[in-house]
C-alpha cells in the first residue's frame, strides 16, 4: 500500500498503474467538489479532472451517500438563513429568531476567514425550524425549505450522481459482489472500530476498502493513513490519496 | 496492459458503471451557488420586518403616553 499526497503524485500513479475497478471516495472529497467556500474545492476538482481523464469510476458507500446529501441540505439551509438575516430591515435583538439567524451569519463569516465551509449543525437547524414555526407558523418554514431545498435538492441529487460519476456500493452483511475479494462482514467493521478507535462511518470505509477490489481511496482524513499503515494486511496495489 | 484495459471495459460494461464527467464538480458548484442566491420567501421577510415595525411603533406609543 502506498500513501500519496499532491496532484502530481496522483497523476504519475494513474499514468503508471492502471485502475481497473475504481476509487473509493469519502464524504469530505465529494463535498469539496460542490462548494467553492471549501478550502479543498480547487484541489478536489483537479483530482476529479484526473479521474475523468483516466476514466476512473468513483465509488462511495451508503453512509457517505447519506452524509453527502445531509451536508448539502445543511449548507443550503445555512445559505437560506443568511439570506433571511440579510433581508431583515431592522435589528431586533429581543427576537429569538433574529439572534439565531445572526449567530448563523456570524459563524459563517468566521468560517470564511478560516477557509472553511460552515453548515448549520443539528441544534441550530432545530432551533431555526422551531422559532420560525412558533413565531410565524409551520407554513413559513415549509416555504423557506421550498425556496432553498425541496425539489431543487432532489433534482440536484440526480445530476450529482450522474455528472460526478458516483456509484454507490450497497452490500448486505456477508453478501458477495464483483467488486469484492471477500464478503463484507459487519463483525469485522465493529472489530476495526474497537481496535483502531475509529467511528462507525470511518471503520465502514476502512473495512470496505480493505475487502474490495478498489485500488484507490481518496480521502480528506489523514487518520486513514495511520489506520491502514500498521497492521491491516493490505494488498500491494492499494493506494490512499490524502487531499 | 491491453489485457488490463479489456478487463476494465468488460467489468464496467457488465456493471453499467457511472463514469465522472468533465467539469461536473465546478458546474455543480455554480448551480448550488445560484440556488443559494435566491431571495427568501417574500411573505416571511414581510412578517420578520412587520413584527419589528409593530414593536417599534408600540414602544413609541408607550413612551409618548408616559410623557403625557
Amino acid at each position: 500500500m502506498q500513501v500519496l499526497r499532491g496532484l502530481d503524485a496522483l497523476s504519475r500513479s494513474l499514468d503508471n498503474d492502471a485502475i481497473n475497478f475504481g476509487c473509493l471516495a469519502d464524504t469530505g472529497f465529494l463535498y469539496a467538489l460542490a462548494y467553492k467556500d471549501d478550502r479543498l474545492f480547487e484541489t478536489a476538482n483537479d483530482i476529479h479532472d484526473l479521474l475523468v481523464a483516466h476514466e476512473v469510476p468513483i465509488y462511495s458507500n451508503v453512509i457517505s451517500r447519506m452524509e453527502l446529501i445531509d451536508l448539502i441540505f445543511r449548507k443550503q439551509v445555512t445559505i437560506g438563513c443568511i439570506q433571511l438575516f440579510e433581508s431583515a430591515t431592522s435589528h431586533s435583538f429581543d427576537k429569538p429568531i433574529y439572534n439565531t439567524l445572526k449567530d448563523i451569519r456570524d459563524k459563517n463569516t468566521a468560517a470564511v476567514k478560516k477557509n472553511e465551509s460552515f453548515k448549520v449543525d443539528e441544534g441550530r437547524l432545530k432551533k431555526v425550524r422551531k422559532q420560525l414555526a412558533d413565531d410565524y407558523g409551520i407554513a413559513d418554514w415549509k416555504d423557506f425549505c421550498a425556496k432553498f431545498v425541496d425539489a431543487k435538492l432532489a433534482n440536484e441529487w440526480t445530476s450529482i450522481e450522474q455528472d460526478l460519476g458516483l456509484n454507490f456500493i450497497e452490500v448486505m452483511d456477508g453478501q458477495e459482489s464483483d467488486l469484492f475479494n471477500q464478503p463484507l462482514r459487519w463483525s469485522e467493521m465493529v472489530a476495526l472500530m474497537g481496535q483502531k478507535g475509529l467511528r462507525g462511518p470511518d471503520a465502514m470505509i476502512a473495512n470496505l476498502f480493505d475487502k474490495s477490489k478498489l485500488e484507490l481511496l481518496i480521502t480528506c482524513d489523514s487518520d486513514f493513513e495511520n489506520c491502514f499503515a500498521d497492521q491491516i494486511p493490505f494488498e500491494m496495489n492499494k493506494t490512499i490519496y490524502i487531499l | 496492459m491491453i489485457q488490463q484495459s479489456k478487463s476494465k471495459e468488460s467489468f464496467m460494461e457488465k456493471k453499467k458503471v457511472n463514469l465522472p464527467q468533465k467539469d461536473a464538480g465546478r458546474r455543480l458548484a455554480d448551480r448550488l451557488e445560484k440556488l443559494g442566491q435566491q431571495k427568501p420567501p417574500k411573505a416571511l421577510i414581510e412578517k420578520l420586518n412587520q413584527n419589528d415595525r409593530e414593536k417599534v411603533a408600540a414602544q413609541r406609543n408607550s413612551s409618548e403616553d408616559m410623557d403625557i
